[in-house]
């Protein structure tokens, strides 16, 4: 790895803390690249608030402040609804959503990138926040709720009243649940006062370390429709433009096997986290009941058929999950493997 | 001089009165939340974002209200031992090197941020109901500009104040 | 030492000369904020940090407990609750030595609980119980110092601003902190009261109990229709909003909205609600609310700034790199509060000091909840130590003319020795702070 002089020095701010979960796996992903490129690319690594609040991200690439940065597409979702159902919107797996978006029947070539849906997503983010997306992290399925009280029925969801945002909550509410924004920083201290009965947040590696194992009894995992947060790097495109072709293809390369890496690691974080949190903390982790799990997927499809009424971005993101789907097949044999991923 | 000073305390006069009223509303809109949850175990959808936007409206746009009556707070030990024509190039000097400089840079910035959110038609993502939200982000410039003016304001009184020593103006 | 970090002394240089002349605090810290912030970022990065820092403050969830609070604490002034509950608490104590000093603290306590500034309890308890301290010949410096201590419970007693601003900058629930602050509260007033009581009815010319004939004008029937009438309605409203945040019935913001509006119904109830006492009320409560606000503002654009040079960080290395112990440690960060509390307001140094202490607080492992209580309890000493001491300013600015300074500097001594024998207490027993936090916990 004889690393010469960086054609490139990036700026790159994530929306996670320096010590969070999160902001580790965005850091590795830039190892990748740094190292696939053999130093032909370099960052200067921030994590959240050290530039701009890490929800500002996005907008600070956009603007040129910063030329890169990582973070989800739920962010974005003040300007453009359809990126949070690019994240973690219910229905598809980790590894269901990687074939969805990356899926090529040409192993030979990276054409991981010339999907269809992909190509529409890059297209879009382009135009609407003048960037250049890249995958960065995979991650496992986002626990389903933190819940102070029993979720038997699907009354008993319907009850609930739930702190949660993005695609997330809108399904929520599709579903009838009592839905209530809340920042991070009020969400314990709301379950623990019981001005809320239940919240769900992110990955359950990242949320046990801040408290949300201890505040809440009753932790679910919905295998019958999972949530899992697809993390992106993204470069002002303006900066892309600059760079030569073949750098190009190498960073895309390296982003792409950092995202195969991380939802590995994810897998692994997660299983430790969860052994830790029954152990020290007492938790009770389980799956959501049958019916309850499949009400909440019925409803979100509902919903986001109903909104693709009125949404075109939306009906054209139908239209390649149907391909995929339903024409095409590719996604019905994802049962017999595991839903959960 | 004395109609454009005389503008601007009206004005700043009013628009404080005004959104003094937004106490009440927001004392309301947060106790009818509290009572939907309490007795039918849900919550609106419409508070959570109504509530900041009511507050921030309140004490943004009373910014140059408060200013008007010398409430921001200062530490005034030796501040109160100054004469009066001391204290008055003292403000002269505060506002020309800050206050002016700070309204107007935030006015621009402000403003900047409002037009790329009309721009983008931005809701609110605080919440599951998505309101638009330029209309709120619109407070920022108005309520900076507001402060400009009053500064304005207490900058030509000052000034004269400590030309003369004394003033008839204001 | 870099570039940076020489701006980051600059700017707390700046601020404190800035600060001592008179310049408004909030203005001179957005302005240092930005003023070095474009120095360092450039113009762009500094208007863009700017707007979210504004919008930041404008969409603050937790923030939103600072109006609601100021308006319940101004309407329960403007419906003049404390001048009737004076009345009846005078008559009642009025025979004991001392008992108009400790009528004036137990209105003072109960001040505390509707209001949550210092200022607003002193100017009020001043105005309504000085003179007539004074017209019975009670000593002006046990009375002046009873009313500045009196006054500065508000900030300790829940519900208080110093906690609702503190929660969100620290990352502490403010409910846990209104639960912390209870017992020391009550402790700091008790001792104020034992002291004046015992100091009276040992030396009977600091606090002459009045007349038989005096005391005879009401019957003890109408002194008691007095208290229930003025002393209920509101003892009945604060515990109504201190259950409601501790059963979990509402969180401390809608606590504030009930206490408003239980404030309106109680200045109903009064015969003082009207048009034009409701427009007052606004206005008053938009004064403070406003100014408050305007300080948050300044002081996050001054940290943001601040801590991108490397300035909290050079606090933090020079702290941690004293060798000293831990309870040494605490003495110099309480020291510096209190230095800072002379001539500071409290909302700056909170909002300024709390983000580089609590990273300190976690490294060693204390509780931040019981760092909190010491840190309040400090601040509000510092409140009433010459020579800045804001309480005794204010009170110097209403009190009749034969009541000097020197009076009132004197008159405090006891009562900042008792605050300290509070804090040391608090050191010593972290339980009287976190007791109660726990039963809540247990209770939810
Ligand atoms: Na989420
Ligand atoms: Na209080």
């Amino acid at each position: 790895m004889a690393a010469g002089k960086p054609e490139f020095v990036w700026k790159v701010q994530s929306s996670w803390p320096a010590g969070s979960g999160l902001h580790y796996l965005q850091m590795r992903t830039l190892d990748f690249i740094e190292n696939w490129t053999r130093g032909r690319v370099a960052f200067e690594r921030y994590s959240a608030d050290e530039i701009v609040p890490g929800y500002e991200t996005w907008n600070a690439v956009q603007r040129g402040v910063i030329p890169a940065g990582m973070a989800c597409t739920c962010y974005t979702m003040s300007k453009d609804w359809l990126s949070g159902m690019m994240c973690s919107a219910p229905g598809l797996g980790p590894v269901e959503k990687m074939a969805f978006y990356h899926g090529t029947k040409d192993v030979r070539d990276s054409k991981n990138y010339e999907t269809p849906v992909w190509k529409f997503f890059e297209k879009r983010m382009r135009e609407k926040f003048n960037v250049q997306v890249l995958p960065s992290a995979m991650q496992t399925t986002e626990t389903f709720l933190y819940s102070t009280k029993p979720i038997n029925t699907i009354e008993d969801l319907k009850k609930l009243k739930i702190r949660s945002v993005g695609v997330r909550g809108d399904v929520f509410k599709a579903a009838g649940c009592s839905v209530v924004g809340m920042p991070a920083g009020e969400i314990m201290p709301a379950m623990e006062r019981g001005v809320i009965d239940a919240a769900e947040f992110a990955n359950f590696f990242g949320d046990v370390p801040l408290g949300f194992a201890d505040a809440a009894k009753y932790i679910y995992f919905n295998p019958y429709s999972s949530a899992p947060s697809n993390l992106m790097l993204f470069v002002n495109a303006d900066q892309w433009d600059k760079i030569p072709k073949d750098l190009q293809k190498l960073i895309k390369e390296a982003a792409f096997e950092s995202m195969k890496w991380s939802l590995s690691e994810c897998l692994y974080l997660d299983f430790l986290t969860m052994r830790k949190a029954e152990k020290d903390h007492g938790a009770k982790i389980q799956s959501i009941p049958m019916e309850v799990g499949q009400y909440v997927h019925e409803k979100a499809m509902e919903f986001y058929k109903e909104k693709a009424k009125e949404d075109q971005d939306l009906a054209q993101y139908m239209k390649y999950y149907d391909e995929f789907f339903v024409e095409q097949g590719n996604g019905e044999y994802i049962k017999y493997i595991d839903d959960l991923l | 001089m004395k109609p454009l000073l005389n503008g601007i305390n009206t004005l700043n006069e009013v628009v404080g009165k005004a959104v003094s009223l937004l106490f009440i509303a927001l004392v309301f809109t947060v106790a009818i939340d509290l009572f939907t949850r309490y007795f039918t175990g849900r919550t609106t959808v419409w508070a959570f974002d109504i509530n900041y936007m009511i507050y921030g409206t309140n004490f943004m746009l009373a910014g140059a209200y408060a200013m008007k009556h010398g409430s921001h707070v200062r530490v005034d030990v030796l501040y109160q031992k100054f004469s009066p024509r001391a204290q008055a190039v003292l403000e002269v000097v505060f506002l020309a090197i800050v206050m002016i400089p700070l309204c107007s840079f935030m006015f621009y910035a402000t403003m900047l941020d409002f037009l790329n959110s009309v721009a983008a038609r931005e809701v609110s993502i605080a919440s599951s109901w998505r309101p638009i939200i330029y209309p709120y982000k619109a407070v920022m410039p108005l309520s900076f500009f507001l402060l400009l003016l009053q500064s304005i304001a207490h900058f030509i009184s000052n000034f004269v104040i400590a030309l003369k020593g004394d003033s008839d103006v204001n | 030492m870099s570039i940076n970090e020489m701006y980051a002394i600059a700017m707390v240089v700046a601020l404190l000369g800035g600060v001592v002349i008179g310049f408004p605090v909030a203005f001179l810290m957005a302005g240092l904020g930005l003023f070095f912030g474009a120095l360092v970022n450039g113009i762009d990065l500094a208007a863009y940090q700017a707007t979210l820092n504004t919008y930041g403050v404008m969409s603050g969830w937790s923030l939103l407990a600072i109006p609601l609070f100021v308006y319940m604490g101004v309407v329960l002034e403007k419906a003049q609750i404390a001048e009737k509950l004076y009345l009846g608490l005078y008559l009642l104590l009025g025979p004991v030595r001392g008992g108009l000093a400790i009528a004036t603290m137990f209105i003072a306590t109960m001040f505390a609980a509707c209001t949550g500034i210092a200022g607003a309890s002193v100017i009020a308890i001043g105005l309504i119980a000085l003179p007539s301290m004074l017209h019975y010949g009670y000593d002006k410096k046990m009375a002046s110092g009873a009313i500045c201590a009196g006054g500065g419970l508000g900030v300790i007693i829940p519900p208080s601003i110093m906690m609702i601003l503190y929660g969100p900058v620290a990352g502490i629930s403010i409910s846990m902190l209104f639960m912390a602050a209870i017992l020391p509260g009550i402790l700091m007033a008790s001792l104020y009261i034992i002291y004046m009581a015992a100091m009276c009815y040992f030396k009977p010319e600091l606090g002459p109990a009045i007349s038989k004939e005096e005391a005879a004008k009401y019957t003890r029937k109408e002194v008691f229709k007095i208290i229930l009438v003025s002393g209920v309605p509101p003892m009945g409203l604060v515990f109504f909003v201190l259950g409601s945040i501790f059963f979990g019935v509402a969180a401390p913001t809608e606590a504030a909205a009930i206490g408003g509006l239980g404030a309106l119904g109680i200045a109903a109830m009064y015969g003082k609600l009207n048009i034009k006492m409701i427009l007052e009320t606004g206005y008053s409560a938009l004064k403070i609310s406003t100014f408050i606000m305007w300080l948050v503002l300044g002081a996050k654009f001054f940290m943001t700034t601040f801590n991108k040079l490397g300035g909290g960080n050079l606090i933090f290395d020079a702290l941690m790199g004293l060798s000293v112990g831990p309870t040494m440690l605490l003495i110099i960060m309480l020291s510096i509060i209190f230095i800072l509390g002379m001539f500071m307001d409290w909302i700056g140094i909170l909002l300024v000091v709390i983000p580089i202490f609590v990273p300190i607080v976690k490294s060693m492992g204390w509780d931040p909840l019981w760092f909190a209580m010491m840190f309040c309890i400090t601040l509000q000493i510092s409140y009433i130590t010459p020579p800045f001491a804001y309480s005794i300013f204010y009170l110097k600015g209403i009190a009749p003319p034969e009541v000097t300074l020197m009076d009132i500097y004197r008159g405090c001594v006891p009562f900042i020795i008792i605050q300290f024998l509070v804090l040391i207490i608090l050191f010593f027993w972290h339980d009287l702070a976190l007791y109660l936090p726990e039963i809540s916990m247990i209770n939810k």
